[in-house]
């Protein structure tokens, strides 16, 4: 079958899919939806409609993740009228109002509707478009999460999917290559190296087998773009893997993923079979005399799999550990051939890239940095999710626009890019525009993605230790300077957060944040002091707060803290009393409450649930 | 491959191209500090010390890992690349026990240095097994300062001797992964490999299995590798470096493997590799078994004679005078049944012999037992009177056989049942202590070296050959040296090749040597299988023996036991000890009682683990019994009223300090107490002392924790401030004298309890006599408390070491198979982490 | 209870021996096969291998049974040694064994160790105009015949008294009061400090001398006799010995023998090298350093050892150190006619090759610069004047001195009494040596109820007589106890 004719059926089953007369049900069921219940709603809707006998009329769709997690679970549902309409917050108790007044009754229900999907003149909901969360966004990587059923080729191809591949195969690899330098594509996995540049070394390289590696190793904490792409779109990154090896003349391709994505492995599975159904796999694909095959690895979880020397080893069956470089991947990588990798966002993007060309996709960005890049947005937030904009844009706009602001509408602190291996960007920068360059200027990473944003509550070296127990706990032990460093920065900032920390220890921190980033083996160790080494550059006044005054600023260091109820604002609603899991307070109702300063394990649940801010932290 | 050239601190080296600007620098003269590098393994990068700047390379490459380059320009000192190895160093050293390197007592003890008096001590004080040869300290010393300012992060395990040979202490490693890098070089699958990850990370067997059950084929290259005294071989790691390496040739099996023989004094210490590569790999048997075999104190030492039921010990001459008339009457009629685990010039010799005598000549594979077929097919022509005359080099004739044969002559090197048998029994020099040559299973002439000394009068075979075929009146025997025989053997065969691939698979090892079972010399084979002659049980003489009610390790090597033993309990006194027997066959070791409840009827015991009785108690878990708990023993310390006492503890003393402590201070003292270790990490019992002292001081030698140094720096301190009535201490010898000294310009009544040798325990065998002021004393029942102003330090110190050599052998013969049989941990998911 | 006054029943039934009248006279004394000195200076296997029956009946055929036979005077423990040969010579061995044990706990170690040849044999009518009846050897043949071949009926006890009777010691003394007042119906409990009962003949004599399963089997023995051992219990440690009468036990035996061994008091004594010969041989014996290292214990292994003294415990030392590899010497002061030891232990030790070193005074302990010894300084003696003991006293020889090269010297000059428990029971009167004072007939102490006996009162001597002791003791303890005399089973 010509790729044309499996582009015109999978063009038919998308017009059904798409056919407004047609009651369709789609839940957002990426592992973030079902975390916040969506099965169960999947079940409830199933249920609903079985009552109603409606259930051969109406289809339900697993479909990825759209990004806003705040507002999990996400359903969409479209009535016979053609009335899309998004609902947020959807629990199971709320699918018969929402049956009956939407599926059937035409009309959104709006206690839960979030916006309407297709441009809707008078409608009282807004357009999902013009949402405040989206509208900033290019989605380009994201370009089907949500909207396609994940486990239907044929709703990629519709959305122009593999027609880069198609087009690929038309032109020689060094075509590709070229291709994908014009667009300016640099590295998604963190160190930002221009993804055609890397894919010319490999294809320089002469040997008689070369390999692609897809790193979905995702393994910053509270990243989970790459899942997201994996789970909603897994044809988008399996499209760009085959484009690459096409390029470097690899026939093998691997995509490593960690085995806590079950859901994203089973999609890549049911998407590797249906390539191989739709003759996108094999031996020769489209005519085109290149041959190609894709074979999954489960990756154990180590944060430093996520490093390529060390991926490599793991999926050699060794112990996943960091070997120096050169040889480089290029050279000598996987079993000691020519090797790529890229991560799993790069080829999402390469797909789109070939599909639509060097120059549209160069068309976003700034000069460096070119295109659009996603984020896992957390912390102090008030949306947090998942984004893709276009590079060069300021971290107001994120934080502001799309995130809405820093939740309770606290001032705004910092915000911590690049995960374990980044670095704070303080206040003061929030204009600053977000490239590789203009992050690395003020210290931090673009990394993978991650961004925390951090209020006033928030301590600088409790979030610089927090990185740390990370770090530690991952170092993969191989060289001396990240294996021991960390551990020594840990105790320290465990030092300094409990109130034994000394002056001295800031410039041990120096000493040794600065050995290791010149001394550790990989990127793991070389990047590990980076939430101290900038925490200390910014705000060594907290530090040296913890220290001379033992006081923690932010209120957040258990140890240095104290919680006591202001008598003047409270009520004596009692809402902490039930809130404290160690009956610390105690009182007579509608009279202030009272702490008891030896029970209290300083957890700050009163803090949290009192709405009259009378819990005072000192 | 052509030659590049690039320039190294401004110098112009030329170097093959391949090579890493590590070899560039070496080649050219240049020193660059390593730890993880190795020439017989790949680059790794570890260890960081070998940072250079390259002109045009950003940051600091690893020379090892780095190729040299054509007009590359290499700077390897530089002002911030000293900074940066020195931190470097610096982390290294704060995850490795350093008080070898920045104990303040280090010069006393360079010249009190307390020998090796018990085998197996390990981590006590700084003085790993490898004091003199690790490559770590070494380089550190030779690269920078002693001080080391990072405070410590050392791992904190329990040492592993939970297999035959090897003593593995992980608090000691560096994570060079030399050792597991080694095991994958040579064996293709390692058995150990980095395991855990962060701070747990350390090296290990998958699934923390034994190592006996991990695929480790106990080819010792890992201990011959590795740069820090993380693994050691227990049988020679406490006879310090060998004095002599002679390339030589182990013919335990027909394969021949070559080897380095390790000799000191005479004596064989162990069979290492020629080189680090698969070829060159050694079974167990090869590395640790030979030394064991050729120092059996099982070894025929003298020539012997039977008349009528004795064996009679006599001299060669005699003997050999005997054997020529056993055999002269069976010319004609005689068999040699001669293992192949000879030289190829002793079994030419043989051959010879055998045409001499018209005999027939057996030559038995390797692995032979005395159920070889073509012993078998022997038995009939003995029984029909055909052959009457045995000659053999093992153990391989059935008694039957013997009994049937006129005469028989044994020449072998331990005793056995053919031996017992035989008319004649001439030891034999073997192994280590025999030159020559011998033919591997492929055809190859390897060439051997005496480098060890025979015990008794054994001699080579070659030469109880010569002496046999010249007292018989052939001229084809006179030969002075082996050397002069060997030209002469030609078109020898090639033994045949053994079952199996020992340096594979441990498993495959073979469970004779000429004929005797190997698990008999070396009983720790029996844990991989080997089978052995059941010996006699011991007999049980007494009940049940003393249950153990709780037991655990405390510290590395540093076991706790609470005991049920009511005699004792009931009786106890502050400053006694108790004598334990873990077993009927094990020794009566002295342990100070820690603590003890008469009504309860139980007594606790801190018991360091330092040689076999030890370890012997430290294999015994809750719920098994101790064979014997003798005492308690020795006299009370006089426990009085005298002020302020300061109380000082080491290694087991700390334990034994305890309960002075506890008496002083409820005699109505203000009591400080101090407990000094050489890192943090071994201190223990401090919650314990703050309930019985006014005052606790902690002291480290590393300065982890605490005083930076021992009781004496903390005696020097109290007694600045305040007047000091009494002042003990309990340690180990040198510390004990260190402290003495210190105190006695001081002018402060001390007290310490001595820890002399002792069999009995109750003054009977004056083994433990000291001397104390100009009189002996029997620590035992004079003691063990004594003026420590008037104890005689170097003589005690000297009489501690009295059993060294035997303490060390003793180790060797210790294999407890309880502990080989891998059980897995049911609260634990093998990660390392609970 | 026979005693020894008592003419036996089977005395008169004499004449049916078959060999009769002078003809025996005729028969020589049966020697007694033994391992070739050759060949057992390299085991530890006992030396003489015992009579044969034949061998044993034959010798036995030499008694003549006297009427007065000056050979039960001559046995400390008044053995009827004609009643038992007699039955050897007819053939019941076991009845023999069974004549032994009316005086004798243990006969197969007295018939291996006790000086014959002074006592039981010094006396017997043959050894006038020629030799003896081998009696030592024939009390070890019939109980080794016993023992391997079974069929000895449990031993006969009295109804018991419902008296608590507390040992401390189980070495000679004690086990022969133990099986005496258990058999008499008493409940008797031993207290041992070592781990192993046996007392000296566990820790001293050696293997090649009196193997270790005789001594087990004794003590197995008395345990089947109903005597509780305790073995790791320190009188004087734990329980004093008034804490002992106070917690219930109507009387007490102390045998707590001489273990303390006497050193030289010579310059360089604590070297490395010089040990004790109680350390030497203890760690042989008791802690089966000969088996090392089935045993843990660590063997002392001496190239030239040098045993200084003459007794017995000189012998097995030499001997020991011979057979652990050495080139042994023994020095002594004084002349071969002195030495306390059997004669047998000396003619075995020179047959093995043991050097002497007579009329020899050690003076200094040589050593190198690590304290370890490489030689003893002597002087040579010569015999002086009669002493008080009736032996000559050895005199030094001006300018005689010589060094003996040796890596170990083994002290062998005897052993003080143990102070354990003495020092805890000071109600018990003790003489300047530490020994316990007790009263020569009933061998009671100062203290009454305890009683004492062995080499802690008579100092350092000999297996028998502390068994000896321990008779009289026993008997002296019922009486105590019961106010008569004992029962006759």
């Amino acid at each position: 079958m010509s790729f044309s004719t499996l582009q015109q059926q999978a063009q038919l089953e998308w017009q059904e899919f798409e056919r407004p007369e047609q009651l369709r049900i789609l839940i957002g069921s990426a592992t973030c939806g079902r975390a916040a219940g969506s099965l169960e709603v999947m079940q409830a809707f199933a249920a609903e409609l079985d009552r109603r006998k409606l259930t051969a009329a109406t289809g339900i769709y697993e479909v990825g993740c759209l990004g806003m997690c705040y507002a999990e679970v996400l359903v969409e549902i479209r009535s016979l009228d053609g009335r899309r309409v998004l609902y947020q917050g959807v629990e199971p108790k709320h699918v018969p109002a929402l049956v009956e007044t939407h599926l059937l009754g035409g009309e959104p229900y709006l206690p839960l509707a979030l916006a309407v999907m297709t441009a809707e003149t008078g409608s009282e909901l807004p357009a999902f478009n013009e949402l405040p969360i989206i509208h900033p966004q290019v989605r380009i990587v994201l370009r089907n999460c949500g909207i396609i059923d994940p486990t239907r080729i044929n709703h990629y191809l519709a959305r122009g999917g593999y027609s880069g591949m198609a087009k690929a195969l038309t032109l020689t690899p060094e075509q590709v290559i070229d291709e994908i330098k014009t667009s300016g594509l640099r590295g998604r996995g963190g160190a930002g190296f221009p993804t055609g540049v890397k894919w010319g070394f490999a294809r320089n390289s002469v040997s008689d087998q070369k390999y692609v590696i897809c790193n979905a190793d995702e393994g910053d904490p509270g990243a989970f773009m790459d899942r997201s792409v994996l789970e909603g779109d897994p044809h988008a990154v399996l499209e760009g893997l085959l484009i690459a090896g096409f390029a470097i003349g690899a026939s093998i391709g691997y995509v490593y993923c960690r085995a806590e994505y079950p859901l994203a492995i089973e999609r890549l599975q049911g998407a590797i079979a249906q390539m191989h159904a739709h003759g996108f796999l094999g031996d020769n694909i489209l005519g085109s005399g290149f041959g190609f095959a894709i074979k999954i690895k489960k990756g154990a979880g180590a944060f430093v799999c996520g490093e390529e020397t060390s991926l490599m080893q793991s999926i050699e069956g060794k112990r996943g550990m960091p070997r120096s470089r050169p040889p480089f991947p290029a050279v000598s990588g996987l079993f000691g051939k020519p090797t790529n990798i890229n991560n799993v966002e790069t080829l999402a993007a390469v797909s789109a890239i070939m599909e639509k060309g060097a120059a549209w996709y160069a068309g976003y960005g700034t000069e460096k940095s070119r295109g659009t890049k996603t984020f896992a947005l957390a912390g102090k937030i008030t949306r947090t999710g998942l984004i893709e904009v276009p590079m060069g844009i300021s971290l107001r706009t994120i934080i502001e626009d799309i995130g809405g602001g820093v939740l309770g509408g606290k001032p705004f602190k910092a915000v911590q890019t690049g995960g374990p291996s980044g670095g704070c960007i303080p206040a003061q920068f929030i204009d600053l525009p977000v490239d590789y360059e203009r992050l690395a200027e003020v210290g931090s990473i673009m990394g993978s993605g991650g961004m925390i944003v951090i209020d006033e509550e928030s301590c600088m070296v409790d979030m610089a230790r927090y990185f740390l127990t990370f770090t530690e706990n991952e170092s993969c032990g191989k060289c001396v300077p990240c294996r021991m460093g960390t551990q020594h920065l840990l105790r320290i900032l465990t030092d300094i957060t409990e109130g034994r920390g000394t002056l001295e220890q800031l410039e041990i921190m120096r000493k040794i944040g600065d050995t290791m980033k010149s001394m550790s083996l990989c990127g793991l160790g070389q990047t590990a002091a980076n939430p101290v080494l900038t925490t200390l550059k910014y705000y060594e006044d907290e530090y040296r707060a913890h220290i001379v005054d033992h006081k923690c600023p932010a209120g957040a260091c258990r140890a240095l803290i104290r919680f006591d109820i202001n008598a003047n604002k409270c009520t004596g609603c009692q809402a902490c009393v039930r809130a404290c899991p160690v009956e610390a307070i105690s009182g007579v109702k509608k009279k202030p409450q009272r702490i008891d300063q030896d029970r209290c394990i300083r957890c700050g649940s009163c803090r949290q649930v009192c709405k009259f801010s009378a819990v005072q932290v000192s | 491959m052509g030659s590049i050239s690039l320039t190294i601190d401004g110098r112009t080296v030329e170097v093959e191209e391949g090579k890493t600007v590590l070899q560039a620098a070496r080649e050219a003269g240049i020193t660059i500090p390593t730890i993880c590098d190795h020439k017989d393994l790949n680059p790794y990068g570890s260890c960081r010390m070998c940072v250079v700047e390259i002109d045009g390379v950003r940051g600091y490459p690893t020379s090892c890992t780095t190729p040299a380059v054509q007009g590359m320009q290499v700077t390897t000192t530089s002002e911030r690349l000293t900074t940066l190895r020195n931190r470097t160093l610096e982390l290294m050293f704060s995850g490795h026990p350093n008080s070898c390197l920045v104990c303040p007592h280090r010069e006393a003890c360079e010249k009190y240095r307390p020998k090796a008096t018990k085998a197996a001590r390990s981590t006590r004080c700084g003085f790993c097994a490898n004091r003199e040869e690790c490559d770590l300290r070494t380089m550190a010393l030779k690269g920078g300062s002693r001080d080391l300012y990072l405070p410590t992060l050392y791992a904190s395990y329990n040492l592993e001797r939970d297999d035959p040979f090897m003593d593995r202490d992980y608090n000691l490693c560096v994570l060079c992964g030399r050792c597991s890098r080694i095991c994958e070089k040579i064996h293709g699958k390692p058995a150990i490999s980095i395991i855990n990850r962060g701070k747990w990370a350390r090296i290990g067997t998958a699934f923390h299995k034994s190592h006996v059950h991990s695929g480790c084929t106990f080819c010792g290259a890992c201990i011959d590798i590795c740069p820090t005294g993380t693994l050691t071989d227990r049988f020679a790691r406490w006879q310090g470096k060998p004095e002599a390496e002679v390339p030589s040739t182990c013919i335990i099996c027909s394969e021949g493997c070559s080897v380095i023989a390790q000799s000191k004094g005479g004596q064989s210490m162990a069979n290492i590799m020629t080189g680090f590569n698969p070829e060159a790999s050694l079974c167990a048997l090869g590395r640790f078994g030979y030394a064991q075999i050729v120092n059996s104190s099982q070894r025929l030492l003298h020539p012997l004679v039977r008349e009528g039921e004795d064996h009679i010990p006599s001299d060669w001459e005699g003997a050999i005078q005997a054997a020529i008339e056993g055999l002269q009457v069976c010319v004609g009629a005689t068999a040699l049944v001669i293992s192949a685990t000879t030289t190829r010039e002793d079994r030419f010799l043989y051959t010879q012999l055998a045409e001499h005598l018209q005999a027939t000549l057996l030559i038995l594979p390797a692995e032979a037992a005395n159920d070889d077929p073509q012993i078998r097919e022997m038995v009939g022509a003995v029984q029909q009177g055909k052959i009457r005359g045995l000659l053999t080099n093992g153990d391989f004739l059935s008694a039957d056989l013997l009994r049937a044969a006129n005469f028989s002559l044994v020449i072998d090197c331990l005793p056995s049942t053919t031996t017992s048998l035989a008319s004649i029994v001439l030891p034999a020099a073997v192994l280590s202590e025999t030159g020559g040559t011998f033919r591997t299973a492929v055809g190859t002439v390897k060439q051997m070296a005496a480098s060890s000394r025979a015990p008794g009068d054994a001699r080579p075979e070659w030469q109880i050959l010569c002496d046999l075929g010249q007292a018989l009146g052939s001229a084809a025997f006179d030969f002075s040296r082996i050397e002069a025989v060997t030209p002469l053997v030609s078109d020898d065969p090639a033994p045949a090749a053994i079952d199996g691939d020992p340096r594979q698979n441990v498993r495959e090892l073979i469970p004779r040597f000429r004929g005797h079972l190997l698990a008999d010399i070396v009983p720790a084979l029996a844990a991989f299988g080997l089978p052995a002659t059941e010996v006699a049980a011991v007999e049980a003489v007494t009940g049940a023996g003393f249950a153990i009610l709780e037991k655990r390790e405390i510290v590395p090597n540093m076991h706790f036991f609470k005991i049920r033993a009511p005699q004792v309990a009931k009786f106890a006194q502050p400053g006694q000890f108790v004598i334990l027997m873990a077993r009927e066959t094990s020794e009566r070791s002295p342990f100070t009682l820690v603590d003890w409840n008469g009504p309860e009827g139980w007594i606790t015991v801190v018991i360091e683990e330092v040689g076999r009785s030890s370890r012997e108690l430290a294999s015994l878990k809750a719920g098994e019994r101790i064979a014997h708990v003798s005492g308690p023993l020795g006299l009370p310390f006089p426990i009085e009223k005298k002020g302020t006492v300061l109380l000082g503890g080491g290694c087991y003393g700390i334990g034994a300090i305890f309960p002075l402590a506890r008496a002083l201070r409820q005699a109505g003292n203000r009591v400080i107490c101090t407990i000094e270790a050489s890192s943090a990490y071994l201190l223990f019992f401090e919650e314990e002392f703050r309930a019985v002292s006014d005052q606790l001081i902690l002291a480290t030698k590393d300065g982890s924790r605490g005083v930076w140094g021992g009781v004496q720096e903390v005696l020097a301190q109290v007694a600045q401030e305040e007047t000091l009535d009494q002042f003990i201490a309990i340690g180990c010898t040198f510390m004990m004298r260190m402290v003495c000294e210190a105190s006695r310009p001081l002018g402060i009544p001390t007290f310490v309890a001595l820890n002399p040798i002792m069999v009995d325990g109750t003054g009977m065998c004056g083994a433990c006599r000291v001397s104390v002021g100009d009189q002996t004393r029997f620590a035992c029942i004079d003691g063990p408390i004594f003026d420590g102003h008037s104890v005689d330090w170097d003589e005690l110190a000297l009489r501690r070491s009295a059993y060294a050599r035997e303490e060390v052998q003793a180790l060797s013969q210790t294999v407890d198979l309880s502990a080989l049989i891998y059980k897995p941990e049911s609260d634990s998911c093998g990660c390392g982490r609970k | 209870m026979k005693t020894t006054s008592e003419p036996m029943p089977e005395q008169a039934e004499s004449n049916k021996n078959p060999v009769q009248g002078k003809g025996k006279v005729k028969i020589p004394r049966q020697p007694m096969p033994e391992q070739d000195p050759r060949r057992r200076r390299t085991n530890f296997e006992e030396v003489p291998r015992g009579y044969s029956e034949e061998v044993a009946m034959l010798e036995a055929s030499r008694c003549i049974q006297c009427k007065k036979p000056g050979c039960v005077e001559g046995c400390p423990v008044n053995i009827n040694i004609p009643a038992f040969i007699k039955q050897i010579a007819a053939g019941r061995m076991i009845d023999a064994l069974l004549k032994l044990k009316e005086q004798t706990a243990l006969p197969a170690v007295c018939g291996r160790v006790c000086p014959q040849e002074s006592q039981c044999e010094a006396r017997c009518i043959l050894g006038k105009k020629g030799e003896p009846v081998a009696i030592g050897r024939l009390e070890r043949f019939a109980a080794d015949y016993a023992r391997k071949h079974g069929g000895v009926p449990d031993p006969v006890k009295a109804a018991a008294t419902g008296k608590r009777v507390a040992i401390v010691g189980a070495g000679p003394a004690g086990i022969t009061v133990a099986g005496e007042l258990a058999r008499w119906g008493h409940e008797v409990v031993i207290y041992e400090a070592l781990h192993l009962a046996g007392g000296v003949l566990m820790y001293g004599i050696p293997q090649f001398r009196l193997p270790k399963e005789i001594v087990q089997f004794e003590v197995n023995n008395l345990k089947r006799l109903g005597v509780t051992i305790h073995t790791d219990y320190v009188i004087g440690k734990s329980e004093t010995v008034g804490q002992l009468m106070a917690e219930g036990f109507d009387a007490v035996f102390i045998a707590t023998g001489a273990g303390l061994p006497v050193f030289l008091g010579i310059p360089g004594e604590n070297a490395i090298g010089v040990f004790s010969a109680n350390e030497f041989l203890t760690r042989a014996n008791l802690m089966r350093a000969i088996d090392f290292p089935r045993f843990a214990t660590s063997p002392i292994r001496p190239r030239r050892a040098i045993t200084v003294g003459g007794g017995n415990v000189a012998m097995d030392s030499a001997r020991t150190a011979l057979r652990l590899g050495a080139e042994s010497t023994i020095v002594y002061r004084r002349s071969k006619a002195e030495m306390p030891a059997r004669a047998e232990e000396v003619h075995h030790a020179e047959e093995e090759g043991v050097e002497f070193h007579l009329l020899t005074n050690p003076v200094r302990i040589v050593t190198d610069e690590r304290k370890r010894v490489v030689g003893m300084e002597c002087l040579r003696m010569e015999l002086g004047e009669p002493d008080a003991s009736g032996r000559r006293r050895p005199v030094p020889v001006k300018g005689s001195e010589f060094i003996i090269p040796a890596d170990t010297v083994i002290v062998a000059i005897g052993n003080q009494a143990n102070p354990l428990v003495p020092q805890t029971a000071p109600e018990i009167n003790t003489s300047k040596w530490g020994t316990i004072i007790t009263d020569p007939q009933t061998m009671m102490t100062s203290l009454p109820g305890v009683f004492a006996g062995g080499d802690i009162v008579s100092g350092a001597a000999t297996v028998i007589s502390a068994m000896g002791q321990g008779k009289v003791a026993a008997l002296a303890m019922h009486r105590y106890l019961m106010g008569g005399e004992p029962p006759q089973l």
